[in-house]
């Protein structure tokens, strides 16, 4: 007897991407960026100068690695990315905006 | 009322009203054509969550800027050894969906038990740390950077016990069987969730301990 999923539960993400082949390799490859970022993160603190500005950069590095390979926003439909950008730039503007109002 | 009685007003029922909406919606949205709406609930979730991760960022910075932290109070090597855990939990949740996708349940299995395993001493390890700083005499009520400390990392704690208990339990609905290659919604929502408390942690470690 073959179990038959209930209507509803059937994963269309599966699938769209049951013609492709397994992303293993680029999961894998991913955490060994993330890993050695981490490593660079902690050799840039040794640093006096632009050290804040490089490890904002490897911060947000790493950030959107996760975000558009293990989340999969790289392959997901348009509408995903777009609802999830607009936000993060509001996020960031409002951080800025707090650090501009303790800095003054 | 007599004229209700004899003309009753036609109600449509629920279902296809939320048919039409949707058949409406598709037709000048084609964009959102074929969009799960439980996947973009979880996404729009996530964007209430960064709003939220992101005030008391917002907050942490104005105690932080305004009272200059001792960088030796915090153990940055264990911090760092944490984050290497998490990272490789948000891995291995990953390999957990791209089994279970390829129908690989035994896989799947193995993966779920590590992302446990490293979630949970995630947690063991930040309550570690929590003891010893409280030793140090950094409490919640200490002083404006301690409370934003605490709150901010607290919570980001908070969520990934909840996530802990998420992985557990689909573990166990695995075990029993409810996953399948066709069938495992249950887990893409959640690894979604945990990728994004570990995007979140990536941030808090540079903000928090590096910086």
């Amino acid at each position: 007897m073959t179990h038959k999923p209930a209507i509803g539960n059937v994963n269309p993400t599966t699938e769209a991407h049951a013609g492709h082949p397994p992303r293993d390799g680029i999961y894998l490859f991913i955490f060994g960026c993330l890993g050695a970022l981490t490593v660079a993160e902690l050799v840039v603190t040794y640093f006096s100068v632009v050290k804040i500005v490089l490890l904002i950069v490897l911060a947000a590095t790493k950030a959107t690695l996760v975000v558009m390979f293990y989340m999969h926003l790289r392959w997901e439909r348009r509408i995903y990315p777009l609802a999830f950008t607009a936000p993060v730039i509001i996020a960031v503007l409002t951080a800025l905006a707090l650090q501009q109002l303790v800095l003054h | 009322m007599a004229q209700e009685i004899l003309n009753p007003p036609v109600v449509t029922p629920p279902q296809v009203a939320a048919a039409a909406v949707s058949a409406a919606v598709e037709e000048q949205h084609p964009e959102l054509e074929q969009a799960d709406n439980r996947k973009f609930a979880i996404w729009l979730f996530l964007i209430s969550e960064v709003m939220f991760f992101t005030v008391l960022i917002g907050a942490y910075m104005m105690a932080r800027w305004k009272n200059p932290l001792p960088h030796d109070v915090l153990n940055v090597q264990l911090t760092a050894l944490n984050t290497f855990i998490l990272l490789s939990s948000s891995y291995t949740v990953v390999r957990a969906l791209s089994a279970i996708q390829q129908g690989n349940r035994t896989g799947f299995l193995r993966s779920m038990v590590l992302s446990i395993i490293f979630g949970s001493t995630f947690v063991g390890l930040q309550a570690f740390e929590y003891t010893n700083l409280y030793h140090e005499g950094l409490t919640l009520s200490s002083n404006l950077f301690g409370a934003t400390f605490f709150s901010l990392t607290g919570f980001h704690g908070a969520h990934v016990v909840i996530g802990v208990v998420w992985l557990i339990r689909n573990f166990v609905k695995g075990f029993n069987g409810s996953y399948s290659a066709s069938e495992n919604w249950g887990i893409e929502l959640m690894g979604l969730y945990w990728h994004f408390v570990d995007v979140i942690w990536i941030l808090l470690f540079t903000i928090i301990y590096l910086i």
